[in-house]
């Protein structure tokens, strides 16, 4: 799918008579200033909030960026390399549950117990990119399916042997003082708004920057055509299981932050369902998109908790809608119709419609020879534009 | 090779779909935890005594102006001599003038309950029953010169959409809230709720925890009897059933509802002398039909089942063992189940006849039952819930109006004791004692500080009997853990 729309970005469509689209050239000022000016609005819309939102509001969007965190490490494994996993809720447990015990247990720095959490997801990342050499498709999916339903089963036992209890408090991170902000609901909730966009902020950096390397263009080879990428040069074993490890320790930023967030952790707080939510926000997004899983995670989050709010209140409904659990319906039927309008996701659904407006072509592979070590590059932007 | 890729991201959400669909029916039956499924004796008129944090003396209440009306039978309320009163310290709180504030014009009541989804289909009558008790409430003008509202979200039964949905009804004002559905929803809120000094009241769940650490969460209280104490009614219930020695077989649900069971369970049938034969659970997200754990208790053939499932996982039980039964010739058990699985939504309709026999308990009046249709609490719900048009089922929408009229009577507690605020409320809620309007004789809501931080220890055992539709009674109610 990614490659589709790779090659769809990179052509350049023929001029109308009306002159659009118009072509803006990839790095031109205009590019950097278009680019730029996106970065700013995000940036003050993110400080709007903060300045201004009810507590609650901003947990809503703690949520929605923990949400697009667990998409996002999602998408570097199966937008962009191609391997199907619905046990990344088991990544997002570990590192909660990581967290949860080592602050109460053993009194550790928060910031401690998510370095430890990363490293033990990444571990797990690893092993279960093992099997993922020699399966693919749906094998490798009942296998991360298998590890999906494992997970409350052991963090039961868990809880059962090691905590004595049916839950494990969470970390429940409080302020630092240098930033002013109190133990108060309300401080709480900003330091963890902004705590949540940096998490999601350094996600996507990591995931952009492995995506633009020499380890992305493998990524996308390994995933596009398994056996012309060996042919090529490029380390299956390597690349594959380091990208289920990086992917698998993103998924546990995700399930740090939700430990911070949350007072109690059981074994019901990671399950498939989750796995599930991340396959929608990256599919509702657009997989294989930087900016996809983000944007998927923040529609479906919020379609979400708005249905809830609303939709039991809608008496103008028809029959049995108007009395039975009717927002899960809705959203479905949502999601549904997304997928219909937009089967590449809403940014591939954006990015389509101002393909009509503009393009951006991408820059002349002679320029890109003098700031790219990398001449062995398979992307589809070397053939397009010589 | 683009229209390919279209192909399979659509297939591949339209799978997801279907996935979170059914991974949301079996959700249902996991979220059912320590959720209630029969109607807690709650929300009492006719007695009435409670006693103010700043006035020892006791306050009439609730009684004397909710069953004006109401009650046929109405009797005075007792002057019963009020414990001393219980007070709780604000100084630690979040806002502690905000605790101390004077409620005037609006008293809103939040809560988080499962509002869609699958659960949704099973508790949201609850809201319903809720929402019509503040409406008689609010008609009858129970409380003076308050109008009482609610504001009850939807966290569809999950624990970690629980703390968003109570943050966003703190913002937006709500005075206390009030039957928040679920064990580890409410859990999962408590740590909060009481550092803002916000009255938890009457969680419907009967997890221990709610009764045993007052100290700690003042501002938190349980609507349903403790679990472990219904546990050790049921022993005591088996033992005159299948004699001392009596082998019996655990089905219990894998989560902390179930532990807790187990745990008490155990520890109670040790001690009075039966043997536990065999053990099995079920996961509770697992809805499937228990055939393997089934077959296995048949193997063991206990003389007795205790079994604690959740939800919808209450029928298919109930159905897997009918089939073992007639598989196993001559092997017909005693079946309890624990009183989340006694409506007759989950013992009867659901569990097509398979629940005919089975014991379970119960401490309010089963409002489908034409025997209590005289009994003044009853007709009173009866006829708001007939007047109101509703057709949840009548048992869980007698839950919600049962809790909602515990909370209506605290509240009129709190206003007599002089000043209606966060704190005199939770102090009225832990120095109440009143008889609720749908109670089986015998039940009544004692709270006592921190002495007895639990609302309801009374249990009466009952029996389903599917040729009748009814439950009758078995043996007198179980008042032993009242302190």
């Amino acid at each position: 799918m990614s490659a589709a729309s790779t090659t769809a970005a990179a052509t350049v469509p023929t001029k109308r008579a009306s002159g659009f689209p118009r072509v803006v050239r990839e790095s031109s000022p205009i590019h950097w200033a278009a680019r730029s000016a996106t970065v700013a609005a995000l940036v003050l819309i993110a400080i709007y909030f903060a300045s201004s939102a009810k507590p609650s509001t901003l947990g809503n969007i703690t949520e929605a960026c923990t949400l697009a965190i667990a998409a996002v490490a999602l998408n570097l494994l199966l937008g962009f390399n191609g391997q199907i996993s619905i046990g990344h809720s088991t990544f997002a447990g570990l590192a909660a549950f990581t967290a949860g015990y080592t602050v109460n247990a053993w009194k550790w720095n928060p910031y401690m117990s998510l370095v430890l959490g990363l490293v033990l997801c990444f571990a797990l990342g690893l092993a279960l990119g093992l099997p993922a050499l020699r399966l693919k498709g749906p094998y490798l999916a009942l296998v991360t399916l298998a590890v999906a339903f494992v997970w409350p089963t052991v963090a039961a036992k868990f809880l059962d042997q090691k905590v004595k209890a049916s839950t494990l408090k969470g970390a429940r991170i409080k302020p630092p003082t240098w930033t002013g902000l109190t133990a108060s609901r309300p401080d709480r909730a900003v330091f963890l708004y902004w705590l949540s966009i940096v998490l999601l902020v350094v996600a996507y950096v990591i995931v952009r920057n492995l995506r633009k390397s020499r380890i992305g263009r493998s990524l996308v080879a390994v995933r596009d055509n398994e056996t012309a990428a060996a042919v090529m040069g490029v380390n299956l074993k390597f690349t594959k299981t380091v990208t289920f490890g990086v992917s698998a320790a993103i998924a546990g930023a995700s399930g740090w932050l939700t430990a911070a967030r949350l007072t109690t952790l059981d074994e019901n707080s990671f399950t498939i369902l989750n796995s599930i939510k991340y396959l929608l926000a990256l599919f509702l997004g657009g997989a294989a998109t930087l900016a996809g899983p983000v944007v998927g995670a923040f529609v479906y989050y919020f379609v979400d908790d708005y249905l809830k709010t609303h939709a039991p209140k809608w008496d103008w409904l028809p029959g049995p809608l108007s009395q039975g659990p009717v927002a899960s319906f809705l959203l479905g039927v949502v999601v549904i119709t997304f997928v219909f309008i937009a089967p590449f996701g809403l940014v591939g659904f954006v990015k389509e419609q101002a393909r009509r407006v503009f393009v951006v072509s991408p820059r002349p592979l002679r320029q890109a020879q003098t700031t790219t070590a990398d001449l062995e590059s398979t992307e589809t932007r070397g053939s397009t534009t010589q | 090779m683009i229209r390919k890729r279209q192909h399979l991201a659509a297939i591949a959400v339209v799978g997801a779909l279907a996935l979170v669909s059914c991974s949301s029916d079996s959700k249902s039956s996991s979220t059912t935890a320590g959720a209630p499924a029969t109607t807690p004796a709650t929300g009492g008129t006719d007695t009435t005594t409670a006693s103010s944090a700043s006035d020892t003396t006791t306050a009439d209440t609730a009684s004397d102006t909710t069953t004006a009306d109401t009650a046929a039978d109405t009797t005075t309320p007792p002057t019963e001599a009020a414990p001393a009163a219980w007070t709780v310290d604000t100084s630690n709180c979040a806002d502690p003038e905000a605790a101390d504030a004077p409620i005037e014009g609006t008293l809103t009541i939040g809560s988080a309950q499962p509002l869609s989804g699958t659960p949704a289909v099973a508790f949201a009558p609850v809201k319903d029953g809720f929402e019509l008790y503040l409406k008689y409430a609010n008609d009858n003008n129970l409380l003076d010169g308050i109008t009482l509202k609610s504001d009850i979200r939807d966290d569809q039964y999950d624990a970690t959409q629980t703390p968003g949905v109570v943050s966003s009804l703190i913002d937006a004002n709500v005075n206390i809230f009030s039957g928040i559905i679920g064990t580890p929803n409410n859990l999962a809120v408590r740590d909060t709720l009481n550092e803002e000094c916000i009255p938890q009241l009457l969680n419907l769940t009967g997890s221990p925890d709610w009764g045993k650490d007052v100290k700690d969460y003042p501002w938190t209280t349980g609507a349903l009897v403790p679990y472990d104490i219904e546990a050790r009614i049921y022993v005591t219930a088996l033992k005159g059933l299948i004699g001392d020695g009596g082998t019996v077989g655990l089905f219990t649900v894998n989560n902390e509802f179930g532990k807790t069971y187990v745990d008490s369970f155990k520890a109670e049938a040790e001690k009075q002398g039966l043997k536990v034969v065999e053990e099995q659970t079920i996961e509770p997200a697992d809805s499937a039909p228990p055939t393997n754990q089934v077959g296995a208790l048949a193997s063991a053939k206990p003389a007795a089942i205790m079994a604690v499932p959740l939800g919808a996982q209450c029928p298919t039980f109930l159905k897997e063992l009918k089939n073992a039964e007639a598989a196993n010739a001559g092997w017909t058990p005693v079946v309890f189940q624990t009183n989340t699985c006694g409506s007759r939504l989950l013992i009867s309709a659901l569990a097509a006849g398979a629940g005919d026999g089975v014991y379970t308990s119960s401490n309010i009046l089963d409002p489908s039952d034409p025997a209590n249709a005289t009994n003044p609490g009853v007709k009173t719900f009866s006829d708001a819930y007939a007047a109101a048009g509703l057709k949840g089922d009548l048992a869980t929408t007698a839950t919600g109006w049962s809790v909602a009229e515990d909370t209506v009577a605290i509240l009129i507690a709190a206003q007599k004791s002089g000043t209606l605020s966060r704190k005199s409320i939770i102090e009225a809620a832990r120095n109440l004692t009143f008889t609720p309007s749908l109670a089986r004789p015998g039940v009544e809501y004692k709270m006592n500080g921190e002495a007895d931080g639990y609302s309801f220890q009374t249990l009466q055992v009952i029996q389903w009997h599917e040729a009748t539709g009814s439950f009758t009674d078995v043996g007198a109610s179980d008042s032993s853990s009242e302190s």
